[in-house]
């Protein structure tokens, strides 16, 4: 089907010209506090900094934090924390800035600590008092659930971290909260190797949510993205929250009249909000349908290691040739000296095309996937390319490991045989 | 008084038009009136709208429903009187001085609308002022909406923001603050039945197509207690009716083609059809790969028909504007998704009067229904925020002239409301908002018009609403309207009244563009919003063409609608906060009715507040200076050429005073993981945009050739290309600081084609 193209070029004809470029005088900064208790993690902490105001041309946003830090933080701050209401009445604790390390002396605009008596429904008070005497005060009241259930095709999660199996093709995912204390609900889900693909996030008052496994982001490519791949892991995370962090995720300030956004701070903007996390991880399966899915397995000596690796593969529905699988098995660590390790993962592949090949065979194919583990070796990023014999009869399969900075790991030969799917 | 002048005039939504002798206040004796009916000569079927003229003097006059007309004498003897109407051969008849009586017959024959049309409306405008204690009202014709420049086609709601008492943000929209209001308080109706939110493209046009309408009057304070619904205005717009021969029109400009078409039909019966769609995305589709992914189209029509000595009357109409973008195609095992924005309106009314035949009485009924949808969305079943409004309404009233120099009007009535609003996702089986409001509100109102002596008139009234859903809301609004005469053709005028609102629109009404209302109801929690109108002014006639009219008016606003930033989801009921406000000022018209040149210049002065959630502050609309100045004449080439000047002091706007950084919790990661750039605002509506002005020209010919008038005509919006702000950007990451903007429309050439036959 056609994308429509041009569509604005009535509503551009319509849409005035550029205005000139003018220059205006700075504002006065205002103080930003977001603090987000989350009652799974042993250390809270809150970011303090100020807007931009353009006095400066200092890229004021920080990517990820911790890691990184804000563009104008603040430092020298006292960030306290008081027991209102609860099991702890009266209890005084502070969140101490987190000092520079390294070469780089810039504050880090963070107050971390350890809270405690971070029971369901405690009602906690923050104070920040910054060098320059502003103050910026919330409250929040610690956001729990009594129940969470996670159900897909008529099995429920048994516990957090179970593995939820999801076909795409006929299962929809149901999740509903419980609430013991708290209003707003939160659902991420991510791909499990990869934290920065973000398959679905979802924020909403109704405590529950279905999703169907067929669901396409619209915005994801120019036709679509799948939201749940067959053959990968997800990890998905439930949160119960508070008002006021359910108000911070879901509301904005929009760019025309700059309301929108629903502070609850007083003297600044952010959030002093709760929430309760719990994780589940998600198998996707589907039918299988085309020659090329299907079970693939992967034999020979790497380094001194008997490789035995299962590929459980499963084209995407709208990526054209791209397909996902389920890497397990025996495998090689990728280090010196060689060992084998037992993995379980998912990666991403394409048919179609091989590197180095000039013709397009629509059964080469490239497959990529990453162990990550606690021991060294903590990550190895696998290549394997080939093409698949469509008699069911072995190939060969070119393997080659890097570490996370490109280096080469490991290079070899594995034997691939299709063990089962619908063949040629 | 009589009762036909004043009973009629405020009837004119409905194609009524009455009698309208003329005032001489210091004439002295005083003769009896020449009462009178116009009739075909072939079928002896009244002839309503006929304009009568005494020959020799000021005595003016139209026939109503009935064909019937009350012509003042201005002096004794025998008295000629000349009739004329669209469709009939004029004639002139005289009426003996003994005669109080006379019947005109009026042969058939084809004749130019305008000039009778131009001479009916001035003829209104005059009337008013002489037999009505109503002020803030102005007229406009079918031919003077089609003449003023409009953006790409004549509009009805565009030429009525150029009339005192209106500002508009911008040029974008058809969305209009009358003295100081929302624009949600402005009552929209077409032959007595209401239309939520009237425009196509996104707000650009109105819904109306300028050639099936009759007249629209515009009323900005001090309504009758025959009027409800909302708190700041009223646009009346009448339909054309009564058609005695087969007319039909084509038009063809950059934006739509349309066909209009109307005529009588058996038993003096009348119709009028039209059709309109845009042609735009059919073009490029078929000479393109593209697709252009919006469309208009929208139907009219009307039916009439005498029943003795009244008449009754459908009205119907349906619209519909759709933008729909593939996004993801369709397959075997999902749904298409599309990015979509429809939106509609549809409505039938049915009028009926008929005279009662006791006291000069008349019975009006009327009955419609009135439906807005509204759709956005990743559509069919992945997220959806749709709104829709419908009212049912139902009304009576029965005018009376029960003695010498009383016009009563009684009537009641009912409407229910049906607001639903909810954003949906079915694919996700989840709703992420859902609201629905059904109040009912009850309506009896009394409405007289007394002249006790000849330089005093006085219009007392007074209507009572009864909103059971609103915690048992009963809303007594008295009204009153009042003038003295200092000369024949000089009054002071004044009216004061109460005006009650039930339904509101959410939309965020500092937004300088309105691309549709969206609407709810009044219900336990949210209030029936009130308006209390003063008004003072001073109307002055200059002959029978120049009209200056000066008002002075206070405002309040009670119990109006604002989304509230602090709800609770833990509590129903806190979505919205009331606001409160008030707005002061004065209009000024100065208008030429008649004449080779002719127009108006409009300038109104407002001052307005709001409050709310304990912040005072400007609405968007507060612009304090508005001038506009229209001219129609003729011009080169043989054209008849319209110009508008408009002029706007600075409106307001929030500045942004720098940027935050609203960080996104990943609650996976249990950190903060990128953020979105949004502005810290200053004072609400604390700075001011630049200044406004816009310069629009229009040219149109017409000529005759096989057999049909062919009008081309050609306008020019913003002649000078004035760049006039419309929105402001920020650039607080660069240093010092930057603002740039877009501005309002550019020069704009339009051009098209009318042809009738």
């Amino acid at each position: 089907m056609r994308r429509a193209r041009s569509s604005l070029a009535f509503a551009l004809a319509l849409a005035g010209c550029k205005l000139t470029e003018v220059v205006i005088a700075p504002g006065e900064r205002t103080l930003v506090v977001q603090a987000v208790i989350d009652r799974s993690q042993p250390t809270q902490f809150a970011v303090v900094e100020y807007s931009t105001i353009g006095d400066s041309t200092i890229n004021g946003g920080g990517a990820r934090i911790p890691g990184g830090r804000p563009g104008f933080p603040v430092t020298g701050a006292v960030v306290s924390v008081e027991h209102l209401e609860g099991a702890c009445p009266g209890r005084q604790e502070a969140l101490t800035e987190v000092l520079p390390t390294g070469t780089n002396l810039t504050p880090t605009g963070r107050y971390a600590g350890m809270l405690t008596c971070l029971a369901p429904g405690e009602k906690l008070g923050l104070r920040v008092t910054t060098r320059a005497g502003e103050i910026v005060t919330g409250e929040t009241v610690l956001a729990a659930a009594s129940a969470i259930s996670v159900r897909a095709g008529g099995v429920a999660a048994r516990f957090a971290r179970d593995t939820v199996r999801f076909n795409r093709d006929s299962d929809t995912m149901r999740v509903a909260i419980d609430p013991l204390v708290g209003r707003g609900m939160q659902i991420e889900v991510r791909r499990a190797e990869d934290h920065d693909h973000i398959a679905l996030i979802f924020i909403n008052d109704s405590l529950g949510a279905a999703f169907p496994g067929n669901l396409v982001n619209p915005f994801g490519n120019d036709v679509g993205e799948t939201t749940f791949r067959a053959g990968a892991y997800y990890v998905m995370t439930v949160a119960m929250a508070d008002s006021n962090y359910y108000h911070y995720a879901s509301t904005f300030s929009d760019p025309v009249t700059g309301r929108g956004f629903l502070n609850h701070l007083k003297g600044g903007l952010g959030v002093f909000g709760s929430i309760e996390t719990t994780q589940y991880v998600i198998r996707v399966s589907s039918t299988v349908n085309d020659p090329k899915e299907g079970v693939y397995r992967l034999t020979g000596l790497l380094g001194g290691v008997n490789l035995d690796l299962s590929l459980e593969s499963y084209l995407d529905d709208l990526s054209g040739n791209g397909f996902s699988a389920f890497a397990r098995g025996t495998w090689t660590n990728g280090a010196t000296p060689t060992l084998p390790v037992q993995v379980n993962v998912s990666g991403d592949g394409t048919f179609g095309f091989t590197p180095g090949v000039t013709a397009n065979d629509p059964n080469a194919f490239v497959f990529m996937f990453d162990v990550i583990r606690t021991t060294n070796p903590t990550f190895r990023h696998y290549v394997l390319r080939g093409i698949r014999s469509t008699d069911g009869s072995p190939f060969s399969v070119d393997v080659t490991g890097t570490t996370q900075n490109g280096q080469s790991a490991v290079r070899g030969t594995a034997l691939g045989v299709q063990v089962s799917g619908p063949r040629q | 008084m009589p009762l036909k002048i004043w009973f009629g005039t405020v009837a004119l939504g409905l194609g009524l038009a009455v009698a309208a002798p003329s005032r001489l206040v210091a004439q002295d004796p005083v003769l009896p009136p020449i009462l009178g009916q116009v009739l075909a000569a072939k079928d002896s079927v009244a002839v309503p709208g006929a304009l009568i003229e005494a020959l020799g003097t000021d005595a003016r006059a139209l026939t109503d429903a009935d064909g019937r007309f009350i012509l003042r004498r201005s002096r004794a003897g025998d008295l000629p009187v000349t009739v004329r109407v669209m469709g009939y051969a004029p004639d002139t008849s005289v009426v003996e001085a003994v005669s109080g009586s006379v019947t005109v017959y009026l042969t058939r024959a084809a004749i130019t609308l305008e000039a009778v049309e131009v001479e009916a409306a001035q003829v209104q405008a005059r009337v008013r002022f002489d037999e009505l204690a109503q002020l803030s009202t102005t007229t406009l014709s079918g031919s003077e909406i089609k003449r003023v420049p409009g953006i790409l086609e004549s509009d009805v709601i565009r030429a009525v923001m150029l009339l005192p008492g209106t500002v508009t943000k911008s040029d974008y929209s058809i969305g209009y603050n009358v003295r100081g209001g929302e624009s949600d308080q402005n009552l929209i109706q077409v032959d007595g039945i209401p239309v939520f939110n009237p425009s196509h493209l996104a707000g650009l046009f109105s819904t109306f197509d300028a050639d099936a309408i009759d007249h629209a009057d515009f009323l900005t304070g001090g309504f009758p207690a025959g009027y409800s619904g909302r708190l700041s205005s009223i646009l009346d717009i009448g339909l054309r009716t009564g058609a005695t021969h087969l007319r039909a029109s084509s038009h063809v400009s950059l934006l739509s083609s349309k066909v209009y078409v109307e005529g009588p039909l058996p038993f003096g019966s009348s119709f009028l059809i039209s059709g309109r769609r845009t042609y735009m995305d059919q073009v490029v589709a078929a000479l393109t790969s593209y697709t252009l992914p919006y469309y208009f189209s929208d139907l009219l029509g009307k039916l009439s028909v005498p029943t003795g000595d009244g008449s009754v009357s459908v009205t119907g109409y349906w619209g519909r504007d759709a933008f729909n973008l593939n996004l993801v195609a369709a397959d075997t095992l999902r749904d298409a998704v599309d990015l979509a924005w429809k939106w509609g309106n549809r409505f039938a009314v049915a009028n009926w009067s008929q005279p009662v035949g006791f006291a000069e009485g008349h019975v009006e009924a009327r009955a419609g229904v009135s439906d807005y949808f509204g759709i956005i969305g990743l559509l069919p079943n992945l997220v959806s925020w749709d709104n829709s409004a419908r009212l049912y309404a139902g009304s009576m009233a029965l005018a009376l002239a029960p003695w010498d120099g009383h016009a009563l009007r009684l009537g009641a009535g009912v409407e229910r409301y049906e607001t639903a609003d909810s954003i949906v996702s079915q694919a996700l089986q989840v709703t992420l908002q859902r609201s629905r409001h059904r109040p009912t509100v009850w309506s009896a109102f009394v409405d007289e018009q007394w002249a006790p002596n000849p330089r005093v008139m006085l219009r007392p009234g007074v209507r009572v609403e009864y909103v059971p859903s609103h915690n048992g809301f009963a809303g007594i609004s008295p009204r009153v309207a009042a003038k003295y005469f200092i000369t024949g053709s000089a009054a002071i005028t004044g009216s004061a009244g109460r005006y009650f609102q039930a339904v509101h629109s959410i939309r965020d009404q500092e937004l300088p563009i309105t691309l549709n209302e969206s609407w709810i109801a009044a219900d336990k929690f949210i209030p029936v919003g009130r308006s209390d109108h003063f008004v003072l002014g001073l109307e002055t006639w200059f002959g029978r063409d120049l009209q200056l009219t000066v008002e002075g008016y206070a405002k309040t606003f009670y119990n109006l609608v604002s989304p509230n930033r602090g709800q609770s989801l833990d509590r129903s009921g806190d979505e919205y906060v009331p606001t409160t406000g008030r707005s002061a000022g004065f209009d000024v018209l100065l208008r030429r009715h008649a004449g080779k040149i002719r127009g108006w210049m409009a300038y109104s002065f407002v001052r307005a507040k709001r409050t709310a959630e304990g912040v005072t502050y400007p609405p968007a609309h507060d612009r304090r200076h508005t001038l506009n100045v229209v001219l129609e004449a003729p011009g080169p080439l043989g054209a008849q050429m319209t110009a508008r000047w408009g002029f706007g002091s600075p409106l307001p706007y929030t500045a942004f005073t720098g940027l935050w950084f609203h960080r996104i919790y990943d609650i996976t990661d249990h950190r903060f993981d990128g953020y979105n750039e949004e502005p810290v605002a200053g004072p609400r509506n604390g700075a001011r945009y630049p200044p406004y002005t816009r310069l629009d020209v229009g040219m149109r010919w017409s000529f005759r050739k096989w057999g049909a008038n062919w009008e081309p005509y050609f306008q020019v919006v913003n002649a000078y290309n004035r760049k006039n702000a419309f929105l402001y950007f920020f650039d607080f990451e660069s240093a010092p600081p930057t603002r740039t903007g877009v501005s309002q429309l550019p020069f704009l050439p339009t051009f098209g084609l009318e042809i009738r036959f």
